[in-house]
């Protein structure tokens, strides 16, 4: 079974699911809350500006650091693959999934990169929000693309730990309120880690994302070491106690 | 005899709790076997080992003379199955569960009008299944194991929560399966009457232990025949049959005697001796009550 077709398989299993709810609402109120913010405090947020920052700067910090998408994401990322995993474990669907002819490494493997695909379209989907917010407060700099899609493609980066670790978890609670939890107590611990703890934060997970704004980001490289190799320490993890595991 | 499953030995334990015991299944090619139990005897974790969906604790599990361990999607890819409850997507519909089933098995798309079609589906194929009544939701696990045509077909309790109607329908297609399309099915459920009506093999496990194996006709052979006598005094009977070496056993109304004595002759001594005789008949056990012999001696053990 071709890793292609188990992907496609997660996709037209959330057709009409919740998760394409989930992937419009987020941004859409993102978005939303951006427009307010500009359309409030754009004059103060010049005046106070670093020189250099344009509006375009200015508006992906206010969306990273003071929205705090930065801060909720990996919550967010928590919230799909719980979706990705409730859609089995609601009426017991691994009895039937794993009775046919499929390698449990592929069902694993799959989930995980469904569940990045959905990530990459909630962060894509934030950014083209902010795009339309800049459009709409006819902000007088041209688009910086280059600047926002390094921030998506890091944002992407940075989250790759934290999505498998919470595909771990995913698999192992069958009730998916509790990596729900989780995510959220991640998201809590991290805001302390972060300022308590800045030196901590490049090995807690739940703090990558908000570490790298796309602007100011000298760790990027620290960061990514730690996300890739607690990426591969969490795939090979859970993918050993997911073939392990007796479906009951 | 070639077997299409065949267990060595097979064992699970769950923490200190024996779930299934030593356990050599013997499935002979082309048959309906019904593998039959109490709840809780041991079925389904047996169902769910032979399919690699438990590991074994102990022992191993041979399907088309393969391993489980081993070759589970060679093994995987002939099989169909449905274990308990049936598993299916609630917000898909009827035919959009069977197409994720079709593109796993790599189907043709005409498989999914097949087995709707046997499963009597067809008309609801559209409707999402989280609006399916129970005998439905079994049909459509019923239609998923079937897709593929597998060379062996699995169904834990395929009719639980089923009506009278559908019962009768499930059981004529089972019985059906082997003949029409060479498919060898293992059943399991704890109502023996059902099986009686379709299955040519029964194994019949109870707390974990596999009891007895065999064929329809080596279980009915154990339905041995009986004097049933009911005799007054009841008391005095009991006491003259002691005096002149008469074996019995009996209960609070009826005396049960070895149909080997000659019931006339009983008859006619019982008469002569002064007891009245009320009635008496040759009882056979029914299947039931083999069952309920075979699983309750090992509850009592």
């Amino acid at each position: 079974m071709k890793l292609v077709t188990l992907i496609r398989l997660e996709f037209f299993k959330q057709k009409k699911g919740w998760v394409w709810l989930f992937l419009l609402v987020i941004p859409a109120g993102t978005t939303l809350a951006m427009f307010l913010d500009f359309s409030i405090r754009y004059d103060y947020l010049l005046k106070t500006a670093r020189p250099g920052y344009s509006s375009w700067d200015l508006l992906l910090l206010e969306n990273h650091r003071v929205l705090g998408w930065g801060m909720f994401l990996p919550m967010f990322i928590g919230i799909i693959f719980a979706l990705l995993y409730q859609v089995e474990d609601s009426q017991n669907n691994w009895k039937q999934m794993l009775s046919l002819p499929v390698r449990h490494e592929g069902v694993y493997v799959s989930k995980f990169l469904t569940g990045l695909l959905l990530s990459a379209i909630l962060i894509l989907l934030n950014m083209l929000g902010l795009v339309l917010v800049g459009y709409v407060m006819d902000f007088p700099e041209t688009v910086e693309w280059s600047s926002y899609l390094t921030y998506a493609g890091k944002q992407l980066l940075m989250v790759l730990a934290i999505a498998a670790i919470h595909n771990w978890f995913s698999s192992f609670f069958k009730n998916m309120i509790i990596p729900i939890v989780i995510g959220f107590a991640g998201v809590i611990l991290s805001s302390i880690v972060i300022f308590q703890f800045p030196e901590g934060a490049k090995f807690f997970p739940y703090a990558f994302v908000f570490m790298v704004d796309g602007l100011v980001n000298q760790e990027f490289k620290e960061l990514l070491t730690s996300s890739v190799i607690l990426l591969l320490v969490s795939i090979i993890a859970g993918m050993w106690q997911f073939k392990r595991k007796d479906v009951l | 005899m070639t077997y299409i499953i065949e267990t060595t030995n097979l064992t699970k334990k769950f923490g200190k709790f024996l779930a299934v015991n030593q356990v050599n299944l013997q499935v002979p090619k082309g048959g309906i076997y019904g593998f039959l139990g109490p709840n809780g005897a041991g079925k389904s974790t047996t169902i769910r080992m032979l399919l690699g969906l438990i590991r074994e604790t102990k022992g191993e599990v041979r399907v088309f003379g393969q391993s489980i361990k081993k070759d589970r999607l060679d093994i995987l890819r002939r099989v169909g199955s449905m274990v308990e409850s049936p598993s299916y997507y609630g917000h898909l519909t009827a035919f959009e569960n069977l197409e994720i089933t079709r593109r796993i098995l790599g189907a043709d798309k005409s498989e999914i009008i097949r087995v709707l079609e046997i499963v009597k589906l067809t008309d609801v194929k559209n409707k999402v299944v989280k609006k399916f009544s129970l005998g439905m939701k079994q049909r459509l696990g019923i239609a998923q194991a079937l897709l593929g045509k597998p060379e062996l077909l699995i169904l834990d309790e395929p009719t639980n929560g089923l009506d009278p109607s559908g019962i009768i329908e499930i059981r004529e297609l089972i019985k059906r399966l082997p003949k029409e399309f060479g498919i060898t099915v293992l059943i399991s459920s704890h109502i023996l009457s059902e099986m009686e009506l379709m299955a040519t093999h029964v194994g019949i496990i109870s707390r974990g232990k596999l009891l007895f194996q065999g064929t329809m006709d080596d279980l009915r052979k154990k339905q041995k025949a009986q004097i049933q006598l009911e005799a007054e005094p009841k008391n005095e009977v009991e006491s003259y049959f002691t005096e002149i070496g008469i074996p019995f056993t009996n209960d609070r109304r009826f005396i049960y005697l070895d149909p080997s004595l000659g019931p006339a002759k009983i008859n006619r001594e019982l008469i002569m001796n002064g007891y009245d005789v009320h009635q008496m008949m040759m009882k056979e056990h029914s299947l039931e009550e083999i069952f309920l012999e075979i699983t309750g001696k090992e509850e009592i053990a």
